[in-house]
């Protein structure tokens, strides 16, 4: 749905995003993360058509982001990081506005409306005006602009700043219904938020990507939980230790997988794991390893993992 | 086209509502209104004189300092809080979102000068005034401010801060206004009839007078149509040059 190819931009002859490449499909949600001053914004700027790159090419669904800004601009929703809102205006009077802006049909705003302002739990405060809400209502009245059109690129610059635990939980579910049909970019330096929210991450540094990672290797859920474990075996077997969890972990249903730098020839084994509240638990999985006479070591949650990976690259 | 019109109107009635939420258009119009009908009842109580073209003349001069006030925000707002970034992501031409911010100006512009219609009624019971050029002055009046709207609109998008654009704008108008002067100055005659040409003032004197003279509305709507075009690629550069 998105691929970016070599983009660059350069502004007074200073370098912030320098030939970035990456793609997300449609239904992912790919994080982008980085410390401030990383070139997150500007790259979003760019690929929303605020400014236009200095080199490289971006198609979005099949259009090209410089040749084809208008029809881009149809079919994408962006929430810049300060969600630029019209004080004066009412929550619901502000999204007709812009959902007229959005060209979507007259017919069709009002229920594009209602549909926003449900998603983003907006009910409470669509005749208050604009200037009179919190900062974490202004900043769900921004999301709420950029899904009100079904976007089918959805660019989100750090859309869960200034929420609070609650608003932000509420975010990530509106964040991930609306990548059921789209292509979800997501910028943020909360890392926990990568963890929920995100399917792929890239790493961004003085506007150069320096690692992109897979996070999740099984369905996307608002439960999902990702676990390290680390194994051994209670009894020996000539079956490899990896090839006896692999065994347990696919006939309980378990998406897992094992890390890449791994030595088979070593008594404990780590794996991923990603286990959903609804069908699995951790019990169960213990449960099952234990009596495959395997012995559980020790379970992580898989954010540490993530966090470290994440700290490592912005160190360098 | 059709949602080039649509895309204007919607403009134009959100910058019209802003103008009346804040205190803009409260502060303008009243003191537009009270200054212009001061001078208006000096001339016609005190000097005697049954006629507009002080009243007119008046206004230019006032619409001078005011049409700044009503314009300096209409970008540089945007331009300050972000929200052009997110106007530039929107499937809506820049072109319908200048021009429906700058109908508004000129929508506040028409609402000052209709409010100066009742400077006839005084006018017309203490004296016979000829209509003629009183609709040529209120026509002349009217594209004046446009110019003014269009220049302040312009200005407006060069900058994040408002008191700039207003000190800019001003700037502008009184280098179009006192052009006329530099004539004196003007060591060949060619520059010097261009000044007086070239001067805002020199068209709108034509007005005052009670004419209509086509080339002067064609000055005055090539000037709104520069500075509109002017605006447009100013607000362009900002997306692809930046």
């Amino acid at each position: 749905m998105i691929e970016v190819q070599n983009l660059s931009k350069s502004i007074d002859g200073n370098s912030i995003v320098k030939d970035i490449s990456f793609s997300v499909g449609k239904g992912e949600i790919l994080g982008f993360i980085g410390p401030n001053g990383a070139g997150k914004t500007t790259t979003l700027r760019m690929l929303s058509c605020a400014v236009s790159p200095s080199s490289g090419t971006a198609t979005m669904a099949g259009f090209d982001l410089v040749r084809n800004d208008r029809e881009i601009r149809q079919i994408l929703g962006y929430q810049p990081e300060t969600p630029p809102l019209y004080p004066f205006m009412k929550v619901r009077k502000y999204l007709h506005f812009m959902a007229k802006l959005q060209n979507i049909d007259n017919a069709l705003i009002p229920g594009a409306v209602d549909d926003a302002i449900d998603r983003c739990k907006l009910s409470t405060m669509v005749n208050r005006e604009i200037g009179r809400l919190s900062k974490g209502y202004r900043q769900r009245v921004g999301l709420a602009q950029a899904i009100l059109a079904k976007p089918r690129i959805l660019l989100l610059d750090e859309p869960t700043a200034s929420l609070d635990p609650e608003q932000i939980n509420e975010t990530r579910s509106i964040i991930r219904n609306c990548a059921d049909d789209a292509a979800v970019i997501f910028s943020t330096h909360i890392m926990q938020e990568i963890q929920h929210v995100c399917d792929r991450i890239v790493l961004i540094k003085n506007g150069e990507i320096r690692h992109k990672q897979h996070i999740r290797t099984g369905p996307k859920d608002a439960n999902t939980r990702n676990l390290v474990l680390t194994i051994s075996a209670i009894q020996q077997s000539e079956i490899p230790l990896d090839e006896r969890v692999s065994t347990v972990l696919s006939d309980i249903g378990v998406h897992f997988e094992f890390p890449s730098a791994r030595n088979s020839s070593e008594n404990t084994v780590k794996v991923y794991c990603n286990l959903t509240d609804a069908d699995q638990s951790q019990y169960d999985l213990t449960r099952s390893l234990i009596d495959a006479n395997l012995n559980v070591l020790e379970i992580m949650p898989r954010e540490s993992d993530l966090e470290q990976t994440i700290l490592n690259f912005m160190k360098d | 086209m059709r949602n080039h019109i649509y895309i204007t109107s919607v403009i134009w009635r959100k910058e019209l509502y802003s103008y009346f939420w804040s205190p803009i258009a409260y502060i303008i119009l009243p003191v537009f209104l009270l200054v212009s009908g001061y001078f208006f009842s000096f001339s016609l109580f005190y000097l005697q004189v049954a006629t507009m073209s002080n009243a007119f003349h008046n206004m230019a001069i006032l619409l001078l300092l005011m049409a700044p006030a009503i314009t300096m925000r209409l970008m540089a707002e945007e331009n300050a809080s972000g929200s052009m970034e997110l106007l530039f992501s929107l499937p809506s031409p820049y072109s319908a979102i200048i021009l429906g911010k700058y109908f508004a100006a000129v929508t506040v512009l028409l609402i000052a000068l209709g409010g100066s219609t009742v400077f006839l009624i005084p006018l017309f019971l203490y004296g016979d005034p000829d209509p003629g050029p009183i609709f040529a002055g209120y026509l002349g009046i009217f594209l004046l401010g446009s110019v003014y709207m269009a220049v302040g609109i312009f200005v407006s998008t060069l900058s994040k801060n408002q008191i700039i654009a207003a000190v800019g704008t001003t700037g502008i108008l009184i280098i179009l206004w006192f052009l006329a002067y530099l004539d004196n100055f003007a060591l060949v005659d060619f520059f010097g009839i261009s000044f007086r040409y070239l001067a805002i003032s020199q068209h709108f004197g034509e007005f005052v007078r009670g004419i209509i003279p086509l080339q002067s509305i064609i000055y005055m709507l090539s000037l709104i149509g520069l500075f509109y075009i002017l605006s447009w690629f100013s607000v362009y550069r900002k997306r692809y040059m930046v």
